[in-house]
């Protein structure tokens, strides 16, 4: 059965054709929530409750379009309003105060990102102001387009360019600021 | 653009991803196919996508963590949940509003004299009394007024009180599954 003829079965309030949705997009949702939060009992609620938002919207759902968006759209803005409401990171950095960070002299693209483990640019990522990690997320992990991500955020596509453009140039930032304060001069390098 | 042609790296970005309009897509495609530095800083840009792709993927450990939330399971049961106590609520204001209307056409004062409980009621008990006056005294203050909108008036303000309490109760109710 296809993705779209468990949405219409859904839409008629079939709930195993909802459990068949969930599981087949329950990953991708939770990726996005727990990259977006770094807790995984958060990542867990903010993904039953982006789930069940979906099926109450889904009557209004048009089943020739992409589901997958729409689904990480929801669960995008409950994850917006969650940190919002907690505070856990620091308000979003203007477009105009990041525009004028200037690039790290010694950080190439990819040299730096290569040079770091997992958990460092996980570190990176999950320290990014909230755009950007949302940018982020969105492409690398949930691997959408940049169309998508422009429809899922209701950002125009420029500006998705230039957001994750940025978000790189930031990670890059803190990776070599990361490296020089974990630096040692046994010669060990980074840890 | 330097002085050698060269683009930034949004402009290598958007040509990757070919966002780039056609003339500067194609500006972009000719210098790089002479331009060594411009060839290592793309190959390096994809380095960084597949970088950032596997530091941000889900660990067998995270995947653990979702499987045994028995996700799936859990919402289907919570939506068909969903589904019947709406039906029970939708019968709850039915027979709510069943209730209203007769009582105020005195239906119910009558029905209950002609009852079996009449014996009990005129035995003195406090409660079918306190009843029967609480009832006597609902149906004189919605007969005394004057406009008899009022009458369906106010069986629709208490069903809606009914609602937004039932929703509210729900609401406060709604413990998440996974927090303990």
């Amino acid at each position: 059965m296809t993705e779209r003829e468990w949405i219409r079965r859904a839409q008629g309030g079939d709930a195993e054709a909802f459990a068949a949705l969930v599981r087949l997009h329950q990953a991708g949702v939770y990726g996005l929530c727990l990259r977006m939060t770094g807790r995984r009992e958060d990542a867990l609620d903010l993904t039953s409750e982006a789930f069940l938002r979906a099926y109450r919207s889904l009557a209004g759902f048009d089943v020739t379009q992409p589901f997958r968006p729409w689904l990480l759209r929801i669960a995008a803005n409950l994850c917006r309003d969650h940190l919002r409401a907690r505070q856990q990171h620091p308000a979003p950095v203007e477009d105009a105060v990041l525009a004028d960070l200037p690039d790290p002299a010694p950080s190439p693209p990819g040299q730096v990102l290569a040079a770091h483990d997992r958990a460092a640019v996980r570190q990176a990522v999950a320290e990014l102001p909230e755009p950007y990690r949302t940018t982020v997320t969105l492409h690398y992990f949930n691997q959408l387009s940049y169309q998508e991500i422009s429809e899922a955020l209701n950002i125009p596509v420029g500006t998705v360019g230039t957001h994750l453009y940025r978000a790189k140039r930031l990670l890059r930032q803190r990776l070599v600021e990361q490296e020089v304060a974990t630096w040692t001069p046994t010669g060990a390098g980074t840890t | 653009m330097d002085a050698n042609g060269c683009g930034d790296d949004l402009t290598l970005d958007l040509f990757r991803m070919g966002l780039l309009g056609e003339a500067e897509a194609e500006a972009v495609r000719s210098h790089v196919q002479k331009c060594p530095t411009c060839q290592a800083r793309l190959g390096a840009l994809d380095l960084e996508d597949l970088r950032l792709e596997a530091a941000l993927a889900l660990t067998p450990e995270e995947a653990d963590v979702l499987m045994a939330a028995d996700l799936p399971g859990r919402l289907a049961a919570q939506v068909s949940g969903g589904r019947s106590g709406a039906w029970a609520l939708a019968a709850g204001l039915v027979g709510l509003g069943v209730a209203a209307a007769a009582g105020l056409q005195g239906a119910v004062l009558p029905w209950l004299q002609s009852s079996p409980m009449a014996g009990w009621m005129r035995a003195g008990h406090w409660v079918p009394q306190l009843a029967s006056r609480l009832l006597r005294w609902v149906r004189s203050l919605l007969w005394s007024r004057p406009e008899p909108q009022l009458d369906v008036l106010f069986p629709l303000l208490a069903a809606g009180l009914v609602i937004i309490l039932f929703n509210l109760r729900r609401r406060r109710r709604r413990l998440s599954p996974f927090h303990h």
